[in-house]
């Protein structure tokens, strides 16, 4: 038994020296990361601009902190109300130089800032600006209430790439998806649930075998020792 | 039967407990070191992330998973074993039934823990519980293989009371005497103990086969309900409960062929007890042949669009080889080896036994990688490569079930001697030469 125990002690004596003192199982280069270049990590309290410093349509309490590039391009953003009413909103673009001159023939991609498993950016649209510098999709939004709107050019010859924000307040969003309901499901509902007793009625019968077993073999014995002292 | 067989029984069964001679050390500093050795692998992974496996984006599943269908399948055939025989009252399986339950436990506590390494992250393992889903395959997997576990441990503890009063007797008092005076309930063989422990083995022994058969039909159908190409079966479900049974009767064979020999048991276990278990290799071995061929008829007649790559990868592709060693060399030879009259029946059933399980850790290869790397989008094929990490911690898992086994038979008998009375019966009269039921038949 003592040798046992100290063959358990020196593995485990082992084991910590390979590891090391102090090491953690879960270090924190393991915690959830997100991809280089996928998000731009929230700024608390920034302000809503274009890279320029030109104030956005609207401020958002939580923005990508954008880092103005020396020789980038002007993104401004805008939204209004499409027509008709239920298409959503036409969110617009303008880019141009440093200089003024419009942007054209680039491609612009318009993401909405979400929270899926932390700030993301979701690709909602992509468009090609035209003579005047300007694209813009249309875009049903999937809830109503505040949204953030991040588009980017992606730099085109001098140009190097340039960010624009705008958030706006959505009233009018997408109906919410609804499959048809199988004809089956009601009866799979149920099935889980039927699961589920039938463990319950397995583990009563384990622990009836065991608990059962158990007093009926105390309670033998008592009686063996009562009659025993009785005689 | 008389107190010189008592005695006998006693001695062979409880030769272990308490003793450790230089093999026993041997053994366990060798089990240990693999185990050691496999614990760090694990450790090494846990630190560094699952990019030190060879699983990617397009094959994640791999060894792990393959580790714990084969293990668990291994524990199914002990615990099967025990039971059928305890339901059948075949007078024989006297000296099996202790090996093969502890077979069962040993195997599941090893199969158990694989969905726990494959994680990657075993701090989320608790999600599975903390955000269950009733629909979800893998909370009803967890259940079934939770309470698989408790009766199997029940299983294996009700016919253990006996032997622990006899070795609590055998004691002199001491703290370890005390113990298995807790643990055997004061068990002094009255009647009336042994109706209520033979209602409690009866309730487990029948309870146990439903049980197995729904753990490895849980983790069939975690495959069979993925629309993946090779995995999208209604077969499924019988045939991993065939395998496991065909896998874990092989691992039973052997087993109690090595205990046999390292504790000498030859006069209790002989070859009859290795006919009658070849026999039932045979049995379900063929049961095997039929399900693989009726699943691989049917999909193959069928040649559905998601189906034939992996089939024609398993047949004449990249797989193509791990297939046909599996079928001939792991499924057909076997059988024909344990079915073949003639001496060394022994020996050819370890032999058998050995192809077999090998042959089932291939065929849960083939089961598991192909259909994973067969891609679902119109992209290449994914590769699989187990790397240094993954070969350890299958390594030092598999040696952890011997150990444990080793371990368990050094603190409790390896033989019920409480059944191997019972099926001798009443005592013999004096000068009768006794020659156990359970152990007729010659030897080799």
């Amino acid at each position: 038994m003592r040798r046992i125990l100290i063959a358990f002690g020196a593995i485990g004596l082992a084991t910590v020296f390979l590891l090391g003192p102090g090491r953690s199982l879960l270090p924190g280069s393991l915690r959830l990361q997100a991809p280089a270049g996928a998000l731009v990590a929230p700024a608390p309290d920034a302000v809503a601009t274009t890279h320029d410093g030109h104030a956005a349509s609207s401020a958002s309490a939580t923005r990508p902190a954008i880092v103005p590039p020396p020789d980038g391009a002007r993104v401004d953003v805008s939204t209004r109300r499409a027509t008709p009413a239920e298409q959503g909103y036409v969110v617009e673009t303008k880019v141009v130089s440093r200089d003024g001159k419009p942007v054209n023939d680039a491609v612009v991609r318009f993401y909405e800032q979400v929270d899926f498993f932390g700030p993301r950016e979701e690709l909602i649209g992509s468009a090609r600006t035209d003579g005047q510098g300007a694209a813009a999709i249309t875009y049903l939004p999937s809830s109503t209430g505040p949204h953030d709107i991040v588009v980017r050019f992606a730099g085109q010859e001098s140009l190097v790439p340039s960010v624009g924000t705008a958030s706006f307040e959505a009233s009018v969003a997408a109906p919410p998806y609804h499959t048809d309901q199988p004809a089956l499901l009601a009866f799979t509902r149920l099935v889980p649930y039927a699961a589920g007793a039938i463990v319950l009625a397995v583990w009563g019968l384990i622990a009836f075998a065991l608990f059962g077993t158990a007093r009926g073999i105390a309670v033998s014995a008592d009686q063996t020792y009562a009659k025993e002292d009785t005689a | 039967m008389d107190h010189r067989s008592h005695d006998l029984y006693v001695a062979r069964a409880m030769w272990s407990i308490g003793r450790g001679d230089a093999k026993f050390w041997i053994s366990v500093a060798v089990l240990s070191s693999l185990v050691a050795a496999g614990f760090y692998a694990y450790v090494y992974q846990v630190q560094r992330g699952l990019w030190v496996t060879g699983l990617n984006q397009k094959v994640s599943w791999g060894f792990y998973i393959i580790n714990c269908v084969f293990f668990i399948g291994i524990s199914y055939g002990g615990a099967m074993t025990s039971a059928i025989l305890r339901l059948t009252n075949a007078k024989w399986r006297a000296p099996l039934t202790r090996i093969a339950e502890a077979t069962a436990v040993a195997a599941l506590l090893v199969g158990a823990i694989y969905p726990i390494i494959d994680l990657g992250r075993p701090d989320r393992f608790l999600y599975v519980v903390q955000y269950a889903q009733v629909g979800s395959p893998v909370v009803w997997d967890l259940v079934a293989i939770s309470t698989y576990m408790l009766a199997s441990l029940v299983f294996l503890y009700l016919p253990l009371i006996p032997d622990l009063a006899t070795t609590r007797d055998s004691m002199r008092p001491s703290l370890l005497r005390r113990i298995y005076g807790v643990l055997a309930l004061g068990w002094i063989g009255t009647v009336g103990q042994e109706r209520t422990l033979q209602r409690g083995i009866a309730i487990m022994a029948v309870l146990i086969i439903p049980l197995a058969i729904s753990v490895h039909s849980v983790l069939a159908w975690l495959f069979a309900v993925t629309a993946r190409g090779g995995w999208h079966s209604t077969i499924f479900a019988p045939l991993f409960v065939l395998a496991a049974m065909l896998s874990g009767v092989a691992a039973v064979i052997i087993v109690v062929a090595v205990f046999r020999k390292v504790y000498s048991l030859q006069q209790f276990i002989t070859a009859k007890h290795f006919r009658y278990l070849s026999y039932l290799l045979i049995a379900l071995g063929m049961g095997y042949v039929y399900f693989m061929v009726s699943e691989y008829l049917t999909e193959g007649y069928l040649l559905d669009a998601s189906t034939t790559p992996v089939l024609e990868a398993i047949f004449i592709g990249t797989y193509a080889p791990a297939f046909w060693s599996f079928s001939v060399l792991g499924l057909l030879l076997p059988l024909v080896l344990a079915a073949l009259p003639g001496r060394f029946l022994i020996g050819r059933a370890c032999i058998a036994s050995g192809l077999v399980i090998a042959g089932m850790w291939l065929k849960r290869f083939l089961i598991v990688v192909p259909g994973m790397a067969e891609p679902v989008m119109p992209w290449d094929w994914g590769r699989y490569a187990p790397t240094w990490v993954e070969v350890t911690i299958t390594i030092g898992t598999a040696a952890a079930i011997p150990l444990i086994l080793i371990l368990f038979f050094r603190f409790f008998p390896v033989m019920s001697v409480h059944e191997m009375e019972e099926v001798e019966g009443t005592p013999e009269p004096r000068g009768v030469v006794l020659v156990p039921s359970y152990g007729s038949g010659g030897d080799e």
